[in-house]
């Protein structure tokens, strides 16, 4: 006999609770699924795979609902048998109760090995069965006409997980909706005869024939794909961009994160980001990105609605995100959603995974450096509570061993562990809670004596509730840290500890109401309090030694809120036009000592459908940022320092315009874009020449206030399915700074228009795979890119008794091009059903040409009058690599 | 921070991935020809200042230039005109008479234009009062735990002054010996040896010398009081001659203004630049002299205008008590017939023993102290030894 757990597939009218309810011809899932909701027990049935069965029941009370049920499953010939409180419906026959005890646990035991080989199995069967049905939903005789809701969630037929940015569209009456974080969708069509399809990245596309007589709802299952020649791709990475109002925003889900190649073969989330279009980083084991011309600091990195400061491990070689408990990333570069704020550039959003709600699963993973794990399921058999738990950690230290005792390292230590674990539990149709936490650790001291270490802790506590059809609710509140702490022995009497720690306290309140079939308008509160201790310099006593002469030095703690309110308008102007017009306002206030900045951000975008195949966009954003990060380092650093706006430091501001174009070719399965943007900023810090940052109390004098410009062009070519898929994209791009006080001859450069150190003009990104069959397939990555600028020495003088460097301006020069090109083949696990683990393993080689591509320039003047430059190479020579992993 | 990127190399080098290469920046024109203007005005002292162009990097020969006047000038109008120490770009202002309590300007006149000679570009500071250094306290030193080196350290406070910006300079000198005391001398083209006159001849007894090239600043802004105490000054090594028999730093202490300790601190920073992944951007000193004809036109520079406090320190190598000796000395017998091949090999003879030969022979550094330094004694020096 089949268990089937009752969230498969639903198809049922939603009254509220407390009424009467009624169904009418409701197949017999629906029925077994609301008596489900009222039963205490579990209810084990067969699906009724030819659709013939339609129920009608009516009850007054919904306690009299599961009786009522039973008599009209008995009437249409099923036989309803109750055992140890679980409730058996089966067509005909039913079951005796009155076998030996033994006798029918073995059977129980025996049949349950064979049902998940058969839910195996079958799992394109209940695809089919789901497809091929006619879904009415509502009564027919209450069916008013004019345009009707449909909502539902999007599931993974496998595990029971939402699955995040499907597109639920009907061509026909080309109304379009797009399932959120949790998988829920919400559609308006016209009420009667729809089809409606649906399709994701990498998941077969569903198509449905619905009845809509009433507002109500339907789940949807579907299938990731097994990706082979003849089958049809409609893609849903396409049908968004087509779709949505939105530009520059780039989502990835997990499945693509793993198969680009990188360095060791760690699957890194942050790293494929640099593979997009519009996005670069200053070098390859740098953590920061920059967007559009933007800062590193200026990306709001959100995982799981925490927000995470340092976002690298192994001081920028990996990302600190466990893929194994990540869905997905979407990067929004240009048209950034009104409910986010606080920071120039770009929200990177990193959505975690929610957990298998049928089965209890994991997987374990070794490369080079980490080892991985994670495990996942359902509390309950119900499947309503479910949780995921992943972990990861280093074992670099053997590489610090393998060095000779002479180079003083080989007793170094290098590493670092992150953890997430979540919980969620669905109260009931419209109600759900989900708990997040997540900690990262790095420690490394490459000496005995300096030792560095930062941490990131998030924790957050999301009610999410569907109210009404028309209304929902999200409501979020957590609290995010993230500290360093430096601590230097070398010497007895000068030995320190240095630390530095950020902590915020969140809550986001956000709605969402469908006014009509033109209007759906999202609008919220966000606030966050600040506490930063901006530096503590503490003397460190090492025991038995003279104690540390360093004065203690405690730099004002800063605190401060930062609220928002915003509102956005999705307006449906015509078939072929509409917009989104959001407006935020942000305020800001520093407590110590009290001032306050406030501001209006607009957010407002449009899209054409100019023809079946071409799309045209347009948007304009505004931003506003109240902390800043200060580094005179290329890249992030761990050291370095946040800081809030207060009296001397305004926010920065900035706005963005961009316009795009996408058609789609060769029968929709390949995308054309092309996106042009003109960025300004304002107030943008930049180092002064010779400042310090740490440990300084008045940071305001050592920094410049910049504006900067940026624009540039992106032209991507993109197949996301089919046996080659993958994508390739150019881009031209600048990014200039200038300081805007006029300090005259000191000003930076002389007060001219300076390129920032991620100014880098071309690139060309290819990013490939290619499937030989379901268990090969043979990744390509390939990136090119104009070398990022340098400050170099262009003479020398003698002075202070030696030679000295004299300096060109500010990012004068560039280091020469960077070229790479890394290549990965993956092995699939087996198909085999009925084994207990897959293994797939992934052999790769990055950098395969073995291109010494320059991190940075530098100079000696040790050789007393002739000056020798160097290039520092990180990696100059291909690093093959191979990963295995292994699920359960 | 540095160490980060040494264990990154260094990793990254045991995996096969080498990382440093030479490189070379073509450069643009027009990067050479800067001014640069060294010196400080030195009440009570004579200053010394000195005018150079920036060169190209890979340059040798300085660029052109004339310096047509040079003078320190106080607010009262006094002047005192630099006088040419006919070494290109050295002029001496004798500074040893300014008051106290008038503020003095730094102005230079400088053509570096081969077309037009005359026509002169005024280099000033703005009139500075002058900064009162306090004395030295003491200059000490301090032996590493495993004695093999010794860092020489300097202390000093100042009651008068809530904050200070100090900055140093120092001159080494030390008397240190051959390995060997030599009796003989060989000579090569007799293949023979004689006795030399130890007190006028020795190779024996040598002195050395050094100038500072280390920017040595202390700033007690985050300190709280105005207290540089036991500033490391110069570290040296235990198989360095400095610690092996008397030596002698005399340190010059300065005030400086917090615009010139911000200047000097560009220029160390930039010293220790190494391209590292968390490494700060090189940036541009900004000093206090300005051309008055174009104020745009970038000048290195900072002329501080102070009074200077100086100490000597003698320190013997018994009372640092770590010299090792760099070499390995033993000294061999050698017979006539090798002698010539010996000399040519770098070694020389040491002594004959009593009696007759065997003569004694060692590598020529055990035994000639004037390949490490040379027989000019300071004229201060305390000991007698020629």
């Amino acid at each position: 006999m089949r268990r089937i757990l009752s969230i498969i597939l639903i198809a049922l009218s939603l009254p509220a609770f407390g009424q009467k309810i009624s169904l009418y011809k409701s197949p017999l899932d629906s029925v077994v699924k609301r008596m489900d909701a009222l039963f205490d027990g579990r209810i084990f049935f067969v699906p009724d795979t030819t659709g013939n069965t339609k129920l009608t029941i009516q009850v007054d009370n919904p306690s009299l609902f599961v009786d009522e049920a039973v008599n009209v499953l008995k009437g249409e010939g099923y036989s309803v048998t109750m055992q140890d409180g679980n409730m058996f419906i089966l067509k005909g026959v039913g079951i005796s109760t009155k076998l030996p005890l033994q006798y029918f646990q073995e059977s129980v035991a025996a049949s349950s090995g064979s049902d998940e080989y058969l839910d195996a199995l079958s799992e394109d069967v209940r695809i089919a069965n789901f497809a091929n049905k006619v879904y009415e939903i509502g009564r027919e005789d209450n069916c008013k006409g004019g345009k009707l809701y449909l909502s539902g969630v999007v599931q993974n037929v496998r595990n029971g997980e939402p699955l995040v940015g499907v597109s639920v569209y009907s061509e026909e009456h080309k109304s379009y909706a797009q399932t959120d974080e949790f998988g829920f969708y919400k559609i308006l069509l016209p009420a009667g005869a729809n089809k409606i399809k649906a399709s994701g990245f990498s998941l077969n596309d569903v198509e449905l024939d619905i009845r809509l007589y009433e507002t109500g709802s339907l789940d949807i299952i579907m299938k990731e794909k097994v990706f082979s020649l003849n089958e049809a791709t409609v893609s849903a990475e396409s049908s968004n961009t087509r779709r949505t109002n939105k530009m520059g925003v780039e989502l990835v889900r997990i499945g693509r994160i793993k198969q680009v190649p990188t360095v060791m073969g760690e699957a890194d989330v942050l790293k494929v980001l640099v593979t997009l279009p519009g996005v670069k980083s200053v070098g390859e084991a740098s953590g920061g990105f920059n967007v559009r011309g933007g800062a590193t600091d200026q990306n709001l990195i959100l995982f799981n609605e925490g927000t995470i400061y340092n976002p690298t491990h192994l001081f920028g070689l990996f990302s600190a995100f466990n893929p194994d408990v990540v869905t997905d990333v979407e990067l929004y570069k240009s048209s950034i959603p009104a409910e986010y704020g606080g920071r120039l550039s770009s929200v990177l959003e990193i959505r975690g995974r929610e957990g298998n709600d049928k089965n209890v699963t994991g997987s374990l993973g070794i490369g080079l450096l980490t080892t991985k794990g994670h495990i996942e399921g359902p509390f309950t058999k119900s499947g309503k509570t479910k949780f995921i738990v992943g972990a990861r950690t280093t074992y670099s230290d053997w590489m610090l061993g393998l060095l000779p005792e002479s180079s003083g390292y080989n007793q170094g230590t290098a590493n670092f562990y992150d953890v997430n674990a979540s919980i969620s539990h669905k109260f009931n149709e419209k109600n759900s809670i989900y708990a997040y936490g997540y900690y990262s650790r790095d420690k490394f001291s490459f000496s005995i004596d300096t030792t560095y270490m930062y941490h990131n802790i998030n924790g957050s506590l999301k009610w999410r509730s569907n109210f009404s059809d028309q209304h929902s609710m999200i409501f979020t509140v957590g609290y995010d840290q993230y500290g360093y702490d430096v601590m230097d022995t070398h010497k007895d009497v000068e030995a320190y500890n240095l630390k530095f720690n950020i902590q915020q306290g969140f809550a986001k309140l956000k709605f969402k109401s469908v006014l009509n079939d033109k209007h759906t308008l999202n609008y919220g509160l966000n606030s966050i309090y600040y506490h930063l201790k901006p530096g503590m310099m503490l003397p460190y006593n090492i025991p038995g030694a003279n104690p540390s002469l360093v004065k203690e030095n405690i730099l004002d703690t800063e605190e401060a809120v930062e609220s928002a309110v915003y509102v956005s308008d999705t307006w449906n102007i015509s078939d072929k036009v509409s917009a989104d017009l959001g407006v935020r306002y942000s305020l800001f206030a520093n407590l110590n000592p009290f001032k306050y900045y406030g501001g209006p951000e607009f957010r407002v975008s449009g899209k054409w459908l100019a023809s079946d195949r071409v799309t045209i966009k347009a948007g304009f954003n505004s931003m506003r940022q109240y902390i800043h990060m200060l580094s005179n380092t290329t890249t992030m650093s761990p050291t370095d320092i946040w800081k809030l706006s207060d009296v001397d430091i305004k926010p920065q501001t900035g706005w963005q315009a961009a316009v795009a174009l996408y058609s789609m070719h060769f029968n929709d399965k390949v995308e054309f874009s092309v996106e042009g943007y003109y960025k300004k900023m304002d107030n943008y810090l930049d180092y002064k020449s010779g400042s310090v940052l740490i440990m300084n109390s008045n940071l305001a004098q050592d920094v410049i206030e910049t504006r900067g410009q940026a624009y540039g062009a992106e032209v991507m070519i993109k197949k996301p399915l089919g046996k080659l898929n993958g994508w390739i994209s150019y881009t031209y791009s600048r990014t200039l700074l200038q300081e805007k006080a006029d300090r005259g001859v000191f000003s930076v450069n002389g007060g001219d228009w300076y390129p920032a150190a991620y100014d880098k003009p071309h690139d060309v990104k290819f990013v490939g795979n290619y499937k030989f069959t379901h268990r090969y397939s043979l990744s390509l990555n390939v990136d090119y890119s104009t070398g990022r600028p340098v400050t170099v020495p262009v003479g020398k003088y003698l002075y202070g008794g030696g030679y000295r460097l004299y300096f060109s301006d500010r990012n004068a020069y560039r280091v020469p091009d960077y070229f790479r090109m890394d290549v990965a083949v993956n092995i699939e696990p087996s198909h085999y059903l009925k084994q207990l683990s897959h293994f797939s393993v992934t052999f790769g080689v990055y950098n395969v040409t073995g291109r010494k591509n320059a991190y940075s320039v530098y100079y000696d003047t040790n050789s007393g009058k002739s000056v020798q430059g160097y290039m520092l190479t990180i990696f100059g020579a291909p690093i093959p690599y191979v990963n295995i992993n292994v699920k359960f | 921070m540095r160490k980060i990127i040494y264990i990154f190399i260094s990793i990254m080098t045991l995996m096969a991935v080498s990382c440093v290469y030479p490189y070379e920046v073509e450069l643009k024109d027009g990067s050479s020809g800067t001014v640069v203007i060294e010196g400080d005005i030195l009440c009570g002292e004579i200053s010394t200042f000195k005018v150079a162009l920036t060169n190209s990097v890979s340059d040798t020969i300085s660029s052109w230039f004339v310096v047509h006047e040079l003078y320190v000038e106080g607010e009262n109008g006094e002047k005192h005109y630099g006088r040419d120490l006919f070494k290109i770009g050295y002029y001496e202002v004798d500074t040893r008479n300014l008051k106290k309590d008038v503020k003095y300007r730094f102005v230079a006149k400088i053509s570096k234009d081969v077309q037009s000679i005359s026509y002169a570009r005024t280099y000033s500071t703005d009139f500075m009062p002058v900064l009162i250094t306090p004395p030295i306290d003491s200059i000490s030193y301090q032996v590493s735990p495993d004695s093999t080196s010794v860092s020489i350290k300097v202390t000093s406070h100042d009651d008068t002054q809530p904050e200070g910006y100090y900055r140093w300079d120092y001159v080494e000198d030390w008397e240190f010996t051959s390995s060997h005391m030599a009796t003989h001398e060989y000579d090569y083209y007799s293949n023979s040896i004689r006795e030399i006159d130890f007190m006028n001849e020795n190779r024996y007894y040598c002195w050395g010398n050094n100038v500072s090239e280390d920017v040595l600043l202390y700033s007690t802004e985050d300190v709280g009081a105005n207290f540089a105490p036991l500033v490391t000054l110069s570290n040296i090594s235990c198989t360095d001659r400095r610690v092996q028999r008397l030596y002698c730093i005399t340190v010059k202490q300065y005030y400086i203004s917090q615009e010139s300790f911000r200047f000097w601190d560009v220029i160390r920073k930039n010293e220790n630049l190494s391209g590292e992944i968390f490494a700060p951007q090189p940036s541009k000193p900004q000093g206090n002299i300005v051309c008055e004809e174009n104020k745009d036109e970038y000048v290195i520079g900072s002329v501080s205008c102070c009074t200077v406090s100086t100490m000597r320190k003698f320190i013997t190598g018994e009372e640092f008590g770590i010299y090792k000796d760099p070499f390995v000395c033993n000294p061999r017998s050698l017979d006539m017939g090798q002698w010539q091949n010996a000399y040519m090999d770098g070694y020389d003879v040491v002594t004959v023993l009593e009696g007759t030969p065997p003569y004694l022979w060692a590598k020529k550094g055990c035994v000639d102290c004037r390949l490490y330094g040379s027989k000019a004694k300071p004229i201060f020096w305390p000991t007698n030894n020629k």
